[in-house]
């Protein structure tokens, strides 16, 4: 049989109760588990769901107040257009991934052209990176981005206008933790 | 501690008895394992642009987030991303982190870490022991000072006339002027007349100052104002003195150390008979882990960039029953838990919990208290599109009572000053605090902990936005509704969104 990796959390009895004492009791006096249920399954599942899903951390979440309307006056970061155009830097930030979880799934709200680095924090060196196409307009955007090793990180969001039609502005990034596999 | 990886198999028949021990040991470890690397952690950053410069003439501080330490947490590791800058080299700043409580007390160990002048970016950390706020919620403070950059020091003698609004603007003159770079920072200290022809008053000089603003003119804005003692005299230098400074590039703060459980090896070993206490044990473990060791959505400020005055965080005008918003967070993509068996229905733990921090501060001395009330929305994304799909969830414990400090009067309330003053040309200050002040009880800071749900429809939706919006009422002097009070502004610096612990 695999190895069972729930997503969720098995609980025993209703999930108010802390310890699972409904249904792991004593039943006849003599130190033995009674019940209808396979507690070293769940403890074992459990255990397994705690380590790959529990607290998946929200490393980064920078948002604009003007987020909401995708505001052209309220934003995290704006670069205008022009008739060259490169990537600037819009936003890096320390972040910090748990054990065996560099696997993190970023969400950003923006338009113009946008690319995500996952860098070392010792040494600077790219982990994990991600380029899009161009967007002429607001777009929101998902990309799964996954490296090894390393937790200590920083993310860095850059973003591109396009060529001589559109601003590149920024209004929010999250960079979620994805489950670990087990 | 390594994962490790146990297989099913081991626990698919009734009788296990002989690999039950190695099974439940293994699970142990698994327990302690996660419980020591699955510690809380989240960081801001800021755009290019619109990047804070810390520094200061005195001891400062800004609340970075109000934060719930993790049961059994008892470290909290700051790490901070930037570029430190001091002419000449050295020393540039030096920072620790600070842990508030509810009560008022705070956790501070005065270990400052010093930070190097450096023309590349760097990451430096602090760490704080907060076993005593263990499953407390508390507002964690950057407190920071600069170094003093003397070999920079240029002075030019000046007199009163040279001072206006009250103390709050000098003229510095050509001299101090042909030095001045609005990238940097600086001082400005009185002291005797080098000619000295004029001889000290007895009131002394006033201490020093800090430019507050990036103006062109040589007529720039201070804080603390000048003191009316500066009148006595009828000449005196002016020495404008470089700070070290950091211009902050992001944050992260993560728990990095636990009180881990003891291991429950001891009763597992191979011939025991498992007993119910030890599996109660070991579920109660893991229960704590899903449902106390929640995430944190969003820690921070939502600035306002457009804003040139550089607040720590959104600054609004006192606008009677008007909500605004003030903060602003992804969440979504919630976890789950199931009843028993695996065939159960999925139950999304969809509860919020957000700490967001008020203040505010007046120029009117009439100005009372008044009640800031919160409420909190969350929409979908849709095309790049929030306004679909928007609900308003019932928001509970949702309001605070807020006491504005009081700005620009002849009491030096600096905090109330920093956070009140705008400049078109931007507030070289940030909205930071006077750390002192702060340690008095003068933050003016009040906290609104509130609990709401995702809607049931919504639940499952992995990408939604919160915004959480703040509505003034029943200021005293009592005003009509829709009426703009500019001497009134309240402040937004930070907020914590996360998963409400428990089931």
């Amino acid at each position: 049989m695999a190895i069972q990796n729930n997503t969720y959390f098995r609980a025993i009895g209703t999930a108010a109760d802390p310890t699972g004492a409904t249904q792991i009791n004593v039943v006849d006096g003599q130190n033995a588990i009674g019940g209808s249920i396979n507690e070293i399954e769940i403890l074992l599942e459990n255990g397994n769901h705690v380590h790959s899903t529990t607290n998946r951390r929200a490393i980064i979440d920078a948002w604009s107040i003007g987020a909401p309307s995708s505001s052209t006056t309220k934003y995290l970061y704006k670069e205008a257009t022009a008739a060259i155009v490169a990537f600037g830097v819009a936003l890096e930030a320390p972040a910090s991934v748990g054990a065996d979880r560099q696997g993190v799934t970023f969400l950003a709200q923006y338009q113009g052209r946008l690319k995500v680095d996952i860098l070392r924090a010792d040494t600077g060196a790219s982990v994990a990176s991600y380029t899009g196409s161009n967007q002429t307009s607001p777009t929101t955007e998902t990309q799964t981005l996954t490296w090894s090793t390393h937790t200590d990180v920083v993310v860095r969001v850059s973003l591109a206008p396009v060529a001589s039609t559109t601003d590149a502005i920024l209004w929010g990034v999250r960079v979620l933790e994805d489950q670990t596999s087990i | 501690m390594a994962f490790k990886k146990l297989d099913s198999a081991l626990v698919d028949s009734t009788l296990m008895r002989p690999v039950d021990a190695f099974t439940l040991q293994g699970i142990d470890a698994n327990n302690q394992t996660a419980w020591l690397s699955r510690g809380r952690s989240a960081a801001q950053g800021y755009g290019a642009d619109s990047r804070p410069t810390l520094a200061t003439i005195r001891t400062s501080g800004v609340p970075l987030t109000p934060w719930v330490v993790s049961p059994t947490a008892t470290e909290l590791t700051l790490t901070l991303r930037g570029i430190a800058s001091a002419t000449g080299g050295g020393s540039a700043v030096h920072f620790r982190l600070v842990a508030m409580t509810m009560g008022g007390r705070f956790i501070d160990d005065f270990d400052m870490t010093t930070v190097g002048d450096d023309a590349a970016v760097q990451q430096v950390t602090a760490t704080l022991n907060v076993r005593s706020a263990s499953g407390q919620p508390v507002v964690l403070w950057l407190v920071f000072e600069s170094e003093l950059l003397t070999a920079t020091a240029t002075s030019d003698g000046r007199t009163p006339s040279d001072l206006s609004v009250a103390g709050f603007k000098v003229d510095i003159g050509a001299t101090l002027g042909a030095a001045y770079d609005s990238a940097k920072r600086y001082q400005l200290a009185p002291g005797e007349d080098s000619s000295g022809t004029i001889p000290e008053e007895p009131l002394g000089y006033v201490g020093a100052s800090m430019i507050v603003n990036d103006g062109s003119s040589n007529n720039k804005y201070v804080l603390p104002r000048f003191g009316d003692e500066i009148l006595s005299y009828s000449q005196f230098d002016l020495v404008m003195t470089e700070l070290g400074r950091f211009e902050l590039y992001g944050w992260s703060i993560e728990e990095t150390a636990f009180d881990a459980p003891a291991s429950l090896v001891p009763a597992l070993r191979s011939g025991s008979i498992p007993r119910a206490r030890t599996f109660q044990a070991l579920y109660g473990q893991q229960h704590s882990l899903a449902f106390e060791r929640t995430r944190v959505c969003h820690v921070g400020g939502s600035p306002d960039f457009e804003d040139t005055g550089r607040y720590w965080g959104q600054v609004h005008a006192y606008d009677e029953a008007q909500a605004e918003d003030c903060y602003c967070a992804a969440v979504g993509d919630l976890p789950t838990y199931k009843v028993d068996t695996r065939t159960a229905t999925t139950v999304y733990r969809r509860r919020y919990r957000a700490l967001a921090l008020v203040c505010a501060a007046t120029t009117s001395p009439s100005v009372e208290s008044f009640k800031v009330d919160m409420t909190a929305q969350i929409a979908s994304f849709s095309g790049g599109v929030w306004s679909t799909s928007t609900v308003t969830p019932t928001v509970a414990y949702d309001s605070a009572v807020v006491t504005p400090l009081q700005a620009i009067i002849l009491d030096p309330a600096v905090t109330a000053d920093r956070i009140f003053q705008a400049f078109s040309d931007g507030h070289h200050l940030d909205g930071t605090w006077d750390w002192a002040e702060v340690k008095a009880g003068k933050h003016g800071l009040s906290i609104i902990d509130a609990i709401f749900e995702e809607a049931e429809a919504q639940q499952t939706v992995t990408e939604r936005l919160l915004t959480l919006r703040m509505t003034p009422t029943d200021v005293s002097p009592p005003v009509a509704d829709n009426t703009d009070l500019n001497h009134i502004k309240i402040y937004h610096p930070c907020a914590l969104v996360m998963i409400d612990e428990g089931p």
